[in-house]
């Protein structure tokens, strides 16, 4: 603002000697170009000085805002004189909103995004080391009990084999002990057959022996 | 050891003292048995009857002839014949008379006296039958017996008449033929056919006899028997018809029952 009223007066003042007609005056319109060149110059180097005092004062709320940005992680990396500076400026009315705060803002989102990544992942490794345990001893549980199953349904089969094999072995005895009294039937029928041949030859033999009588 | 007659003689004593007899009872049992065995067989020997008396000791038969109760006769073929008797007796009236003085009615017989009417060809087949017979008996083999006269009472129709019937101790029946000359033909199948419906069941009669000894002195007549009465064997039954003509009628088997009922035995 103060350079374009520099600028102003420097172009009414080119205006004014043109009017009054330039001749015989130009040398005191020269001295007074050459010190309004030299207040521009000063003008201009205050210029210059404000605006450096406006960058730094810009840097330094920049400098605060991002050491702030960083909630004291990184606040013995900031010098005190920086933070106060910028605490200064930042009160002056700087937003601070210059590339130190958005590297330290990036810095802590990236240092917060590779955290949690980081502790994402250590949950989950150890998730998964909680549950690995589990599932080994769910599958050695399902394991088991497939075996167990197996072993019970061999059993089962076994059973059923062995029950099998003692009705079989049942019937077996059973038609052994029919067999048994027929054959003992069989036995007294045969007894009785013997005895009743026994009786006929006894008989005969007797009967023979009457015939001896006639000898 | 044999035994001499004085102890002979002392064992009988015992004996006859254990069953309460005396030596003159026992003489009159043996006198009677030996006269009663003539009248049951019609006539006999005189050795068969000194046989009844048990011992080795003869002279019965000759006393009995002397005390009237036997009348001796001599045989047409004696002493020609190793096998036959020279002499047969008989019962003399008073013989006949002391016999039925003991008989019951049913056990009386029509007694033939005459010794002429002894059938001379049955000789030696009827003393065969006489000697076994009182072996046996003395032997204490069978109990009792009969003879054919006594038999001849009973006989029915049909049924074979044996020549002697003998009742064993265990009181079977035994029938007994004495076969000396073959048989064929006609009187071979009624031989065997008689004696088969003897040892059969008919209707509610039960078998008359228990077993037949068939005993002969031929082999061949032996094993023309035995094959006769083998279960099977085909036996023709005869008829007569009005010319007294015997023709076959028809034909029948040996029945499976009588395989071991009839016995036959050679003898020397």
């Amino acid at each position: 603002m103060q350079k374009n009223r520099l600028i102003r007066l420097a172009v009414a003042l080119v205006f004014s000697l043109l009017i009054a007609g330039c001749g015989e005056d130009k040398k005191e319109l020269q001295a007074q170009v050459e010190a309004q060149q030299d207040q521009i110059a000063q003008l201009q180097e205050k210029i210059d000085g404000l605006e450096q005092m406006h960058d730094e004062a810009n840097r330094a709320a920049s400098i605060y805002q991002g050491c702030m940005a960083l909630h004291g992680l990184l606040s013995q990396v900031c010098p005190e004189t920086a933070m106060i500076e910028g605490k200064a400026a930042v009160e002056d009315g700087y937003v601070g909103a210059g590339w130190q705060y958005w590297t330290a803002y990036s810095a802590k989102l990236f240092t917060f995004l590779i955290s949690a990544s980081l502790g994402t992942l250590a949950a989950l490794w150890l998730w998964l080391k909680w549950i690995e345990p589990s599932a080994e001893a769910s599958r050695n549980a399902r394991q088991t009990i497939a075996t167990a199953k197996q072993q019970a349904a061999a059993a089962k089969r076994e059973e059923d084999a062995a029950r099998s094999e003692k009705w079989q072995v049942e019937q077996e005895i059973a038609e052994a002990r029919h067999d048994l009294k027929q054959l003992h039937e069989q036995l007294d029928e045969l007894r009785d057959e013997l005895g009743e041949l026994e009786r006929e030859i006894e008989e005969k033999r007797k009967d023979l022996d009457l015939l001896g009588g006639f000898s | 050891m044999a035994k001499t007659g004085t102890e002979r003689l002392a064992e009988l004593r015992a004996e006859l003292k254990a069953e309460g007899k005396n030596t003159r009872q026992m003489g009159r049992e043996r006198i009677y048995f030996a006269l009663d065995w003539v009248y049951r067989w019609g006539w006999s020997s005189p050795s068969v009857v000194d046989m009844t008396t048990g011992a080795s000791r003869r002279g019965l038969c000759a006393k009995l002839v002397r005390a009237g109760l036997l009348t001796e006769t001599k045989t047409a073929a004696g002493k020609i014949l190793e096998d036959l008797p020279s002499k047969v007796v008989t019962l003399s009236e008073e013989g006949l008379a002391y016999v039925e003085k003991y008989k019951e009615d049913q056990e009386l017989i029509d007694y033939q006296l005459n010794p002429y009417k002894v059938n001379q060809a049955l000789l030696r087949h009827d003393l065969l039958s006489q000697k076994a017979t009182l072996k046996n008996l003395l032997e204490g083999k069978i109990q009792e017996f009969r003879t054919p006269r006594e038999l001849a009472a009973k006989s029915q129709a049909s049924v074979k008449q044996p020549d002697v019937l003998w009742v064993n101790e265990a009181g079977r029946r035994i029938a007994v033929e004495v076969e000396l000359s073959a048989k064929f033909g006609r009187k071979l199948d009624d031989f065997v056919w008689s004696i088969v419906l003897s040892l059969s069941q008919a209707g509610d009669r039960p078998p008359l006899f228990d077993r037949c000894m068939i005993v002969t002195d031929s082999e061949a007549i032996a094993r023309r028997y035995m094959a006769a009465f083998k279960p099977g064997a085909t036996v023709n039954r005869w008829i007569k018809d009005n010319q007294s003509h015997f023709h076959i009628d028809r034909k029948e088997e040996v029945p499976e029952h009588i395989k071991g009922l009839v016995l036959c035995k050679k003898i020397d």
